[in-house]
């Protein structure tokens, strides 16, 4: 009986919180919705008053640190849904994806917070890895596509976001496609990963990747930022808008910049 | 009188401005045998630059019509208009060019893709991937090999379709503003290189063929520097046009007479003025 009431009790927890993200999700796309419309109405402008920001800001950062998969999906669904409805209304009911209300959202916070700023808030990870072995003899395939993949095994140093996931002394693998022209990396080095989930397919995400950062619009085949950390001195660090490149300097100001409390 | 005047200087004036163009250097592309990729280089003397074989060269580059079932779903009544921006883009590589490229139902595909897993951030707008065939220092382009060292099965341009594209794809022939991203000119980019081009070294968007572009400043047609760049592509990798200087096998110390009809199969340069690389056969 004990056991009965025990599986019913993680039952209702698992999916009260299920529901809660739910619930989330709507609150902020829904408040999406509000302010793109806004957008649009205002020629292609938008300018949040700080409250507004601030609130924004703090939906962005729950969903895409702890729910980041969930987001990816319900962005996904969202995205097929306007598909559908354009179609079966033959092409008379248009919705702009979520991606693309979204951009304008995190240009105006942007506009309060700074540049990079809202890239840098939903990252799910970010640690700082020594990289212990490099395969290159994966494939990713995409439909038509084959793409060559490099996985990284990396030892988790220290866990700057995402302790609710992953420890410190952990290891973890990193897949990087060929042509997305990152690196190089070689082994035995010390890197500043952020890091979010890749490889989602159907719900799900089974693998881990860089998440990289646009430093100008780019082609997919240009070259993206790695930040080494070599004698405790990080590398390339322009995207941050920090001035230090000490790496306990570097790391508080990143912290209290980039890493916020949330009431959950 | 006046009028013949003034257009003998105008036809002067734009000849001095092509023949001046301050050109960052001009890209093509290698292949990186380390890491089985397709990557820009600068280098005229770079053995590994890398081209579509002598079939191709002879025949022509087959670009298979745009799939037009991958569009996004607010331009699918518009349909027609993908093929004639596309078309209009191969009419201008053609002009410009060496390689005879035809827009059929065979070759090099062209497609939007919505996987969100194979774009690094969400906001590239597309690429090129390329089969590739050959060995050492002698690799070529390729419609289709399974085998391929890169990984890709077939040559293939992919435009960014994917839940996390934030920008509305546009068929309109000029910037049509913050929210969208056209069409046009990013086919017309990544045509640039299915025919060989890499990146102009410039990062502020003055050519079509530029490493990276502002958003809505897209280019709409080729720059002095993008058919500058094209005409080398020809000189370098072309029909040779003659052989006036000794040849030299590459990694070797033998040297060869103009004109000696060896049934060899090698890489060899020409020595300067008239830089290109070529195989011999």
């Amino acid at each position: 009986m004990k056991i009965i009431i025990m599986i019913l009790f993680i039952n209702h927890l698992v999916f009260s919180q299920i529901l809660s993200t739910e619930k989330k999700l709507d609150n902020f796309f829904d408040d999406v919705d509000v302010f793109y419309n806004v957008y649009k109405s205002q020629n292609s402008t938008l300018t949040l008053t700080e409250d507004q920001g601030k609130n924004l800001v703090n939906q962005l950062y729950d969903l895409y640190s702890f729910h980041w998969v969930e987001t990816y999906n319900y962005t996904g669904t969202k995205f097929q849904e306007a598909d559908q409805k354009f179609k079966s209304s033959g092409g008379n009911s248009f919705m702009a994806p979520p991606a693309v209300k979204l951009r304008t959202i995190k240009e105006s916070i942007d506009k309060i917070y700074g540049e990079n700023y809202s890239e840098l808030i939903i990252v799910p990870y970010y640690f700082r890895v020594k990289v212990l072995n490099i395969d290159k003899n994966g494939y990713y395939k995409s439909d038509k596509l084959s793409f060559k993949k490099n996985i990284l095994t990396c030892k988790i140093q220290e866990v700057i976001k995402g302790s609710q996931q992953f420890k410190a002394g952990e290891e973890i693998k990193i897949s990087l496609l060929n042509n997305w022209d990152v690196g190089p990396f070689y082994i035995g080095e010390e890197y500043f990963f952020p890091v979010k989930p890749w490889n989602c397919k159907d719900g799900s995400c089974t693998e881990y990747t860089i998440n990289l950062f646009n430093n100008s619009m780019k082609v997919c085949d240009s070259k993206y930022d790695i930040y080494p950390i070599i004698n405790d001195k990080i590398e390339n660090i322009g995207y941050f808008h920090i001035n230090t490149s000490e790496w306990s300097k570097f790391l508080n100001e990143f912290k209290r910049k980039y890493l916020i409390e949330v009431i959950k | 009188m006046k009028d013949i005047k003034f257009v003998f200087f105008a036809m002067f004036f734009l000849l001095q401005a092509y023949i001046f163009a301050d050109c960052d250097p001009i890209g093509f592309l290698r292949y990186n045998t380390n890491s089985a990729k397709i990557e820009d280089a600068y280098d005229f003397q770079d053995p590994y630059i890398i081209y579509w074989g002598a079939f191709v060269k002879d025949f022509g580059l087959d670009i298979y019509e745009f799939n037009t079932s991958t569009v996004p779903y607010y331009l699918q009544l518009y349909t027609q208009d993908f093929h004639t921006q596309t078309s209009s883009c191969i009419d201008q590589w053609n002009y410009y060019g060496c390689l005879d490229l035809s827009y059929g139902t065979t070759g090099v595909q062209l497609e939007y893709s919505t996987d969100a897993n194979i774009f690094p951030t969400g906001t590239e707008y597309g690429g090129t991937v390329f089969a590739v065939v050959g060995s050492d220092e002698d690799w070529e382009f390729t419609y289709y090999n399974a085998g391929s060292p890169t990984g890709s099965p077939q040559t293939m341009v992919y435009l960014n379709n994917s839940q996390s594209f934030p920008w509305l794809w546009s068929l309109d022939l000029q910037n049509p503003g913050v929210d969208y991203t056209p069409f046009k000119p990013i086919i017309f980019h990544e045509l640039g290189h299915v025919i060989g081009l890499g990146h102009i070294a410039n990062t502020d968007g003055s050519y079509l063929m530029s490493l990276g572009r502002t958003h809505n400043n897209f280019l709409f047609s080729l720059t002095a520097c993008d058919i500058s760049a094209l005409q080398s592509l020809c000189d370098y990798n072309g029909t040779p046009v003659g052989v006036e200087d000794e040849i030299y096998i590459v990694n070797g110390t033998v040297s060869l007479n103009p004109g000696n009809s060896f049934s060899y199969t090698a890489q060899f340069y020409d020595t300067p003025p008239a830089s290109y690389m070529t195989n011999w056969y």
